[in-house]
């Protein structure tokens, strides 16, 4: 396979992959509000927390002069100027699977074609903050069709298995941003703490459709320790840190055969450790360390990976001497 | 729907005498008519959000981004009776034959220069003629592997040649997306007919592509290198990659390494046997031609004279192509094959010659005048369109280097109908043919019916307002009817 086409489709997922993680987290954040005890506390900084989770804070305060709703979900659904936004995620995607449409399933061109149109039309015409419930519902299930037809469609060869790397590459990284940013927030200040606490880290939760799952291991007690051991280490719900690296370990593995080569050596390796570390420690050790520290670390040996991942598979702009 | 419907003096290729639908469009004819017209509205606004939808688009650079557009599908065929397509399919393998045989010869002996059929310096002055690929003897001989010939019938219906286009023809994928479209869409339409099949047509061109390998190669490695996705008919090499199965590459996917090509893939580099290009000679190697071009791959030119690469089309097939040796094809068939050819040219003056140029100065408001080296239907003079005015202007450039125009009569190109929300108007059309060399010559059955949807133009290019229709070829023994 070309090395630009193994790039698109790396892109591809990682790119359709973010913007459903964004909406899962507007969408989770809009029902919050109406859930939550203390809706006034919960007002406008909270929004501020998803562009936190974006990564993008600097583009957006330069963008706005304030963070309220109607900011903070344009900025997160449709603005060009957010690298991370959906729509940018969803245009970049479609041009990804645009270059390699020979490659992937015509249904599936078909089908990021169609979801990048109808945003497309979403972005032009006025929204309020009622349609943004519809807009996310609308991503999550076009994201939710494109990855049924990548699993119902595609043989399982180097196509497959590059897509797989990004995508649960992306599902890693941005798992443990979001665990990172609600970790962070100081919760002693608010009233009624213990409801407060419980809505935090149900919204949380819910963020990565994981809140069901999480009651069926835990009960209906949400602990916040509970909750960074489902998010880190389950390894059986797939949007936890764990399951992610091992898919991409073993979409690693399945690519090379099983076997480690002098070119694959450094990204075998850096997943291994990572892979190892996740088995080897509890959550008691892992919060031992400090959950920021952790998950800082965490985040940024995902971005190691993806470095690795580059660099052995030739993947971008490629310059052979 | 056919009240308004009008004939005016040109072939209409459905009806006859007036109003009498011709033989083999009368099932088709009489389905239409019982459709009602808000039902074909509804069903023509499926088809093109089909269209939209599959993102079978081409970009028009209008602005400074491109838009991208689909092209706008009418849903009445073009139907061809299997007598009919017998003939021309004769009469284009000829042409291909001959236009192979002159490229190879133009650029090897010039047996045709030195008999004086055609004077050496159209040849050696047409800017698509390249020395730096003279003396290379291609795989089979075949220095074309794919042409779309562009057919018009004059107003007695008889098909005649337009241009020959060797180089980089496109639309094929508008072929196979107009049928899937009129498949899923309009199927009762097709209750009456048995029409040939393009499904195995990929086998044909993958087969094709393969045989014109470098000799040494058992099971060769092909690719299609394209521009990029910004290129305007990017959708018809991805679509034609996908279907033949081979590789879409990019310029920078390649790279040539001690006389061989090499693509770049996830686990190193692997060597290219044959290059079906869709990037025009002047950017394919910038050690070569175009020292700007970014798309291109240096050191390809050398690979290919060494015989380690194929480039299909072959380089420099644009002076077969070239709008003043047009003029002479019929001699090259005369020439090569010893034979009269089936189908014929457009009258074409040359206006090197000063008695053609007299002819056509005194006639330029009946005529149509062509600059050689314009295409898509830019820069020329629609001599009964235009006003005294643009005559003056057109003739002052003429005036300037008159070789490098040719003229043609007007020709009153043949229409079908075409569908206009309440109404059926008659649009002109022409049928773009696509044939392939190889192993043997073979013509895919139809082609890419373009329709000038704009009522009363002549102009059926995609980038100037054309649509496209569906071509039918009939079975000479129907089944299933």
């Amino acid at each position: 396979m070309l090395s630009r086409v193994a790039d698109s489709l790396y892109w591809l997922t990682r790119n359709v992959e973010r913007a459903e993680n964004n909406a899962r987290l507007i969408a989770v954040k809009l029902t919050s509000r109406l859930e939550n005890a203390n809706p006034i506390e919960e007002m406008n900084q909270n929004w501020y927390e998803l562009i936190e989770i974006s990564g993008f804070q600097e583009v957006f305060d330069q963008k706005y002069e304030r963070s309220s709703d109607h900011n903070v979900i344009e900025f997160l659904l449709f603005s060009m100027e957010n690298p991370n936004s959906i729509l940018n995620a969803i245009t970049i995607g479609r041009e990804n699977a645009r270059a390699v449409r020979e490659i992937i399933p015509n249904e599936l061109w078909e089908s990021i074609n169609s979801f990048y149109l109808k945003l497309k039309r979403h972005s032009h015409t006025p929204w309020t903050m009622d349609d943004v419930s519809d807009i996310c519902e609308l991503v999550k299930k076009e994201s939710l069709l494109f990855q049924g037809i990548v699993e119902a469609t595609m043989p399982r060869g180097d196509a497959y298995l590059f897509m797989e790397m990004g995508k649960h590459l992306e599902r890693a990284e941005k798992a443990a941003r979001i665990l990172d940013v609600y970790y962070h927030k100081d919760l002693e200040s608010y009233q009624n703490k213990e409801i407060v606490e419980y809505h935090h880290w149900w919204s949380v939760l819910q963020s990565v459709s994981g809140h069901e799952a999480y009651i069926k291991t835990y009960r209906p007690l949400i602990k916040s320790r509970n909750v960074a051991e489902f998010f880190i280490l389950n390894a059986e719900f797939p949007r936890s840190m764990m399951y992610c690296i091992q898919k991409v370990r073993n979409a690693f593995v399945a690519l090379e055969d099983g076997h480690v080569e002098h070119y694959s050596e450094s990204l075998a390796q850096e997943l291994e450790h990572l892979a190892n570390d996740l088995y080897d420690f509890s959550i008691e050790e892992i919060l031992g360390q400090g959950a920021h520290t952790f998950l800082q670390s965490f985040q940024h040996r995902c971005m190691t990976i993806g470095m690795h991942i580059t660099k052995t598979y030739y993947l971008g702009e490629v310059v052979i001497p | 729907m056919f009240n308004s419907y009008k004939i005016d003096g040109y072939f209409d290729e459905m009806l006859e005498n007036g109003k009498e639908p011709r033989g083999h469009c009368k099932p088709f004819h009489e389905k239409i008519n019982e459709v009602s017209p808000e039902e074909l509205q509804s069903r023509y606004e499926l088809a093109q959000s089909d269209f939209l939808r599959q993102g079978i688009t081409f970009t028009v650079y209008s602005d400074n981004e491109g838009t991208e557009r689909t092209m706008p599908f009418d849903f009445v065929p073009k139907i061809i009776p299997p007598e009919e397509w017998q003939e021309l399919e004769r009469g284009l393998m000829q042409r291909f034959d001959a236009l192979n045989a002159f490229l190879d010869d133009v650029y090897h002996e010039q047996n045709i220069l030195k008999d004086g059929i055609i004077p050496r310096d159209i040849v050696v002055n047409c800017q698509h003629f390249f020395h730096q690929v003279a003396g290379i003897d291609l795989p089979r001989r075949q220095h074309i592997f794919m042409a779309g010939i562009d057919l018009i019938r004059d107003d007695s219906g008889e098909y005649r040649v337009l241009e020959d286009n060797l180089r980089n023809p496109s639309g094929l994928s508008y072929v196979f997306q107009n049928r899937y479209v009129m498949r899923k869409v309009y199927p009762e339409f097709f209750n009456q007919y048995s029409v040939q099949s393009l499904e195995q047509q990929f086998s044909y061109l993958h087969s094709a592509m393969a045989s014109l390998a470098p000799e040494s190669s058992q099971n060769p490695t092909i690719v299609l290198l394209t521009p990029g996705v910004h290129n305007s008919a990017y959708y018809d090499h991805s679509f034609i990659a996908q279907r033949t199965g081979i590789e879409l590459v990019e310029g920078r996917d390649l790279v040539v390494r001690e006389r061989e090509v090499y693509m770049k893939t996830a686990r190193g580099l692997k060597k290219v046997d044959v290059i079906y290009r869709r990037i025009d000679d002047e950017f394919l190697d910038p050690l070569e031609f175009r020292e700007d071009s970014l798309i291109g791959v240096p050191g390809l030119i050398d690979v290919y004279r060494a015989g380690n690469v194929s480039i299909l089309n072959g380089i420099g097939n644009g002076v077969a192509d070239d709008k003043a040796i047009y003029h002479f094809v019929p001699d090259m068939i005369r020439y090569y094959l010893n034979e009269e050819p089936l189908v014929k040219n457009v009258d074409t003056y040359l206006l090197r010659y000063e008695d053609q140029l007299n002819y056509v100065l005194d006639h330029l408001s009946e005529l149509v005048v062509k600059h050689t080296n314009a295409s898509g239907g830019y820069n020329m003079l629609i001599g009964p369109h235009a006003t005294p005015e643009e005559i003056e202007a057109y003739r002052k450039q003429i005036l300037e280097n008159p070789s490098e125009f040719i003229a043609q009569p007007t020709i009153k190109l043949s229409r079908l109908p075409a569908f206009k929300e309440d109404r059926f108007a008659a649009c002109h059309v022409d049928l773009r043919v696509f044939i392939f060399g190889g192993e043997k010559t073979h013509v895919f059955p139809g082609g890419l019916t373009r329709v000038a949807l704009k009522e009363g133009s002549l102009v059926v290019n995609s980038s100037q307002g054309g649509g496209a229709k569906d071509t039918w070829v009939l079975e000479e023994n129907p089944i299933n009817v």
